[in-house]
């Protein structure tokens, strides 16, 4: 965490192999025991169920108001569990999540309800549903988070490894699925306490996990020289992959007249389990080829690139 | 597979990135993603234009309709097509009919004889305002708007509250034919009707007239008759 990434007597690596691996099955284990705990919010929520009768309208938005930030505070809670070795700064990683946070408050409004007004049109079709869902909720939302994670945390000493790119990605797409979250819950007036916290975890979910395919990538342009056309592709891959998920949440929770929140919650699950693991992957693998190549660099080899193989396959 | 590589080791000799690279990176996000929010507008656009047709008077006129909609009661000189998904008990719709111009009968006389049947039909009719406006290549128009209401759960056997409903009446003459097409939705719904009216009003080319961009002339109004 004390070391600065850009090394004058060597390559930046943005993380060691062995530990690497120790922090991959860290992440793992943070993210499996993440899941469980919104899992067991969501129950609990759906046995007090009966509360929310109980309740007026002043108090059921509050309660709902609650249930809106408990999924982000999980997530940010893990993360502790998750970077235990090198555990990020509590403030940059709250600094991050404020700030995707007021940035999505900001534009919120003046974005989905006056430019685009995406009540009118986004539901329409299938294919506005999907294009909308990646063109603007998903791209707006990305740009949030690279927005949030660029002012706040890049340039900070204490992103010192490919995974603080995550983490602070994570932390900013909290940020912006808490006020989807109010948004939500106001826009009803308080919602029921079962159905509306599976609907609040889906979010968190969906935000989260994709934030953090993107942070991924900024982990990567934080450390090493890329392309212009990386992170936009990185942005564009997490934008689609956002407009995807509450895509396939929503055509596929329903059966009929009636809807199935969970499953819902299942697919949510499945699919942030998914998106996390190609994350855990792809964050494994670069670290590891950071590791060979400045092992090859130190030990006087010099990187050369590999032959294009085209001739054989085409049995010339 | 290369681009899996290139995701995985952007940097092939783990070079630092130049110290200009964090701000060209912003650019080109900050340029994708106005270009992606560029497309949503089209997209948007396309939903909001998409529109079927109907056919009146042996093909003498060609009025759309939004795509979504659902035609009812469809003969040669008139349709009906509803938004069967709204969230009111009325359904927003657009009822189009069509006579044959008498002897003798003008644009007003039309106009005034509209608002003396709705009168007598709509239960608590009241007429807001009446403007003159042109379709098509320049033809007079009469745009009326009004308010009534109805109650659309009592004719299903249900009891639920009654609705106001806003309406807006297009009456124009075209070939000899008088049409009215009388845009309606439940009156906490107008608003946001808007997009798909303006498919309806763009289909007959609804401007002010002479397109001089200055507010309507006001028709004479007519003193509505709440029916009892």
């Amino acid at each position: 965490m004390q070391s600065h990434p850009f090394r004058a007597d060597g390559p930046p690596t943005g993380g060691t192999i062995g530990k690497g691996a120790r922090v991959q099955r860290t992440f793992l284990r943070s993210i499996s025991y993440e899941l469980m705990g919104l899992l067991i919010f969501v129950a609990i929520f759906h046995l007090l169920s009966a509360i929310g009768a109980a309740l007026d309208e002043t108090g059921l938005l509050l309660v709902s108001l609650v249930m809106a930030v408990v999924p982000a505070l999980l997530w940010l809670a893990v993360f502790y569990r998750m970077d235990r070795a090198e555990p990020e700064p509590k403030q940059l990683v709250l600094g991050v999540y404020l700030t995707g946070l007021l940035l999505m408050a900001a534009l919120y409004q003046p974005l989905f309800g006056v430019l685009f007004a995406m009540e009118g049109w986004l539901r329409v079709y299938w294919w506005s549903h999907l294009l909308g869902g990646v063109l603007v909720t998903g791209m707006a939302s990305m740009a949030i988070v690279y927005a949030a994670v660029r002012i706040v945390a890049f340039n900070n000493p204490e992103f010192d490894e490919r995974l603080d790119g995550v983490i602070y990605a994570v932390a900013a797409g909290l940020g912006v699925a808490t006020v989807h979250n109010f948004v939500y819950v106001v826009r009803y007036g308080g919602v029921d306490l079962d159905v509306g916290s599976i609907r609040i975890v889906v979010n968190a979910l969906g935000y989260a996990g994709v934030a953090g395919m993107l942070g991924y990538f900024i982990g990567q342009a934080r450390f090493e020289k890329t392309s212009v056309f990386y992170l936009p592709a990185g942005v564009v891959l997490s934008a689609a992959l956002l407009g995807l998920y509450f895509f396939l949440i929503e055509q596929t929770a329903s059966t009929g007249l009636r809807a199935e929140f969970w499953r819902h919650l299942l697919l949510g699950l499945f699919l942030t389990l998914l998106i996390m693991g190609a994350v855990s992957w792809l964050v494994r693998r670069a670290n590891e080829e950071t590791a060979r190549v400045a092992q090859l660099a130190a030990t006087g080899d010099r990187w050369e690139p590999k032959p294009v193989e085209i001739a054989s396959d085409r049995g010339e | 597979m290369l681009w899996v590589d290139r995701l995985i080791k952007p940097s092939p000799t783990n070079a630092p990135p130049s110290p200009g690279e964090p701000v060209r990176n912003d650019l080109a996000v900050a340029t994708t993603v106005l270009f992606a929010l560029i497309l949503a507008l089209g997209v948007r656009n396309q939903v909001y234009n998409a529109a079927q047709y109907a056919t009146l008077n042996d093909g003498r006129m060609r009025i759309a309709y939004p795509d979504r909609w659902v035609l009812r009661e469809q003969d040669d000189s008139g349709f009906t097509a509803v938004l069967l998904a709204g969230s009111s008990a009325y359904a927003t719709r657009v009822e189009v009919s069509s006579r044959l111009l008498r002897e003798g009968e003008t644009l007003e006389q039309a106009r005034f004889e509209r608002s003396l049947q709705l009168a007598s039909e709509l239960t608590a009719y009241r007429e807001l305002e009446s403007v003159a406006m042109q379709v098509f290549d320049g033809a007079p128009a009469i745009v009326t708007t009004y308010g009534f209401v109805a109650d659309p759960m009592s004719e299903l056997g249900a009891i639920d509250l009654p609705v106001v409903v806003e309406a807006q009446d297009i009456q124009f003459v075209d070939d000899g034919w008088v049409y009215v097409i009388s845009l309606r939705a439940d009156a906490t719904l107008w608003e946001s009707a808007a997009h798909s009216f303006a498919v309806v009003r763009n289909s007959i080319r609804l401007r002010t007239p002479d397109d001089t961009g200055s507010a309507p002339e006001a028709v004479r109004g007519f003193e509505g008759v709440a029916r009892p």
